[in-house]
């Protein structure tokens, strides 16, 4: 009976100890950070949505390869040494678990983590999101690229019209063939 | 009948006059009917009462709870959140109404109404105003067992509650239903003793004898060294009665999912949630007016019945405040501590103070003490 | 509500009694308390004094789904659970809306090529109306998606039908 008062008085005597902390509170200002007005400041090694220097990246694959969860698609094509024509660079954000493993092995130092964290989107697909700032050609290699491409095309066409030429030349002989093979 | 109601009386009046507009009187109405209808009025106007108030609190207790955690809470609906409880309201209405397989459909459907209806039905008794031209208080029913009837007309909230954990087929809702009988029921035997001393003190069982016995600042709470104490287990008692942290056992989150409301959805819902705001406003009112002189401003107020009601609702509100303020401080208690309490602690603590006024009063110490003062 | 749904042409009253309830839900969408693994912590920062998610109306954690809104299914989602999260899923009532809250969620996460144990993605065994990517999101995120979650109600037709009777 003594304990269960001597209790009793312990709890009252706590709980208003307690009530006057929360009415401490009660008159402080709340620290509550009003998220859409006030943005956050992330920490300078926050690791949020990925920021691709694509100048830089040289399409070795190596982020995809390092990527635990396969998330990252690149595709592209190497028309000459040094010139990149870009179909594809996705990070799939569904998957991702910003681990930052992809940025480590990168030998150009082009892919980073950033600031960004919003990406809520109402479809898992929408998650996927294209890394590329631009596709095919880079704008300033576009020059280049243009003209080894028309070289090509004219090597090609040159080729062509050569081998016309030579069909031209001996069309007899070939149809005799043909006869022949009949 | 409409002597005893100055509240009745106004509504037939009232009656009276929209009769009149068409020549015609309120006697065409036999007396049986004219008490249906003034009834039916009277307690529609109550419902619609408690149904804003419990607006207005839940946007309060939001807002405090937001403000002893030092956060915000709801600010976006509306003006400082205003609208917030009014959205909860809408949305509640559009709910799915969920009854499972398996319960009893009955009883699921009587159920929260039972425990509203038991809460809104002992403001009948409460007195609300004080009208000093006729001496009389402003209540819907002046009835001379007043406080007595209360305690019974609330007790029935505990049947509609066992029968919505029964009629649920669900364990959790049956075990939080067998924890509010326990813990209203042990708790009952404070909250009747405590309110028993003023009861003795006013000689009265009526709560409109209260009122008029606390004009001009003669509250209970002066009247003995006591009442203190007395206060303070009636509103423990009333806390667990009306089911507050810490004593919100039948529903604790964290044993049984939401207790004995754990399958009601929508408007079902929000019934039991008005008859948690109903009851605390319940019992905060009748600790105004059994303890702190009810609309009296030690006879500042004047004479002015609207002032009281404003004074006594301003009582009400802080008492209000202060149950959100323990409930946004204090942690559950276990099952086992709630009946250690109720039953080895507040009731025996009760009888002795029961027994310390009567002797109080008996021998009239307060004059005796104020002689002995007075002299030396 | 069930039999007026969907069942008025749009006008002036119609669109603002859909707008009313519209806005009333997107006010008060109240989450379940459920949370799987250590997306959970972040959504009870959520909750929390710094991002307070009760500014929103929406802070009102539910333990029961009967009286939940919304469901975020925060953490991994085994096989072993799968089940239960559906079962809670199908037992919170109309109108019910689901967050996939971080990558184990949205696609099995680390989980997704190895894990012997974990459902690739929730959306097999409940529709999701949101997705927000991140392992775990911060905060931030959650609330930027509980915020498209008020976007998509405000979109949604309640007693107008949008010109197409549904038979």
């Amino acid at each position: 009976m003594v304990e269960t008062f001597k209790d009793f008085g312990f709890a009252v005597k706590t709980a208003i100890k307690g009530m006057g902390i929360t009415l401490k509170t009660f008159f402080e200002k709340p620290v509550t950070l009003q998220y859409p007005e006030e943005r956050p400041e992330v920490d300078s090694r926050y690791r949020g949505i990925h920021f691709l220097e694509q100048e830089k990246c040289i399409s070795c694959k190596v982020c995809a390869l390092a990527c635990p969860v396969d998330c990252i698609h690149i595709e592209s094509e190497l028309p000459e040494k040094g010139l990149y024509d870009w179909d594809r660079f996705d990070i799939d954000y569904g998957l991702c678990m910003f681990c930052e493993l992809c940025c480590f092995p990168c030998p150009t130092n082009c892919i980073h983590m950033g600031k960004e964290f919003d990406f809520s989107r109402f479809s898992r697909m929408d998650l996927v999101r294209n890394m590329l700032t631009w596709e095919g050609v880079s704008p300033a290699q576009k020059k280049e690229v243009d003209g080894i491409a028309a070289e090509k095309a004219a090597k090609k066409a040159a080729a062509a019209e050569a081998k016309k030429k030579a069909a031209q030349d001996e069309p007899k002989d070939t149809q005799d063939e043909k006869k022949d093979g009949e | 009948m409409f002597e005893q109601s100055i509240i009745l009386s106004a509504i037939r009046d009232a009656i009276d006059w929209v009769l009149g507009l068409v020549g015609q009187d309120i006697s065409i109405l036999p007396l049986p009917v004219q008490v249906v209808l003034c009834g039916l009025i009277a307690a529609g106007g109550l419902m619609g009462a408690i149904a804003f108030a419990v607006l207005i609190y839940v946007w309060m207790e939001r807002r405090i709870a937001g403000r002893m955690q030092a956060r915000r809470g709801p600010n976006r609906v509306g003006p400082y959140g205003l609208l917030q409880t009014v959205a909860d309201t809408f949305k509640l209405l559009r709910k799915e109404d969920i009854i499972p397989t398996g319960a009893n459909r009955i009883l699921f459907a009587f159920a929260p109404m039972l425990v509203l209806a038991g809460v809104v039905a002992a403001f009948a008794a409460i007195p609300i105003s004080w009208d000093a031209d006729k001496g009389e208080p402003i209540m819907i029913a002046d009835i001379d067992l007043g406080i007595f009837l209360i305690t019974a007309i609330v007790a029935t909230e505990v049947i509609g509650v066992i029968m919505a954990g029964w009629a649920s087929n669900n364990k959790w809702s049956l075990y939080g239903a067998m924890r509010e009988a326990a813990q209203v029921v042990s708790y009952e035997i404070p909250l009747g003793l405590s309110l028993l001393v003023p009861v003795l003190i006013v000689g009265d069982l009526s709560l409109g004898a209260a009122t008029e016995d606390q004009l001009g600042g003669n509250w209970l709470i002066w009247r003995n060294p006591f009442m203190w104490a007395v206060f303070f287990i009636f509103y423990v008692a009333g806390l667990a009665n009306c089911k507050r942290a810490p004593f919100d056992l039948p529903e604790a989150e964290s044993e049984l999912v939401a207790g004995f409301h754990t399958e009601y959805s929508g408007l079902r819902f929000s019934f039991f949630f008005m008859e948690e705001y109903a009851s605390m406003t319940l019992i905060s009112a009748i600790g105004a007016i059994y303890f702190f002189g009810a609309g009296d401003l030690f006879g500042l107020q004047g004479s002015s019945s609207l002032i009281m009601f404003g004074v006594l609702l301003f009582k009400i509100l802080v008492s209000i405040f202060v149950m959100m303020w323990i409930r946004w401080t204090l942690p559950r208690l276990r099952i086992d501590q709630v009946m250690t309490l109720g039953y080895k602690v507040l009731t025996p603590i009760a009888f002795f103070l029961l027994l310390g006024v009567t002797v109080w009063d008996l021998y009239d110490l307060n004059d005796k003490l104020w002689e002995l003062f007075s002299r030396s | 509500m069930g039999l007026l749904e969907h069942s008025f042409k749009d006008n002036i009253v119609t669109t603002k009694v859909d707008w009313l309830l519209n806005w009333s839900r997107k006010s008060s969408i109240w989450p379940m308390t459920f949370g799987l693994a250590c997306c959970a912590i972040e959504m009870m920062a959520v909750g929390a004094p710094k991002y307070d998610m009760d500014r929103f109306g929406a802070g009102a954690f539910r333990a029961t789904p009967r009286q939940a809104d919304l469901m975020i299914v925060a953490g991994t989602v085994t096989f072993k659970m799968a089940p239960r999260v559906k079962r809670l899923y199908e037992q919170m009532p109309d109108p019910k809306y689901v967050i996939a809250m971080g990558a184990c969620v949205i696609a099995g996460g680390p989980y997704c090529k190895y894990g012997y144990h974990v459902v690739n993605g929730v959306d097999l065994i409940v529709p999701v109306d949101v997705y927000v990517p991140g392992c775990p999101p911060r905060p931030e995120a959650l609330l930027e998606g509980v915020m498209r979650i008020q976007d998509k109600i405000m979109k949604e037709r309640v007693i107008t039908h949008s010109g197409v009777q549904a038979s």
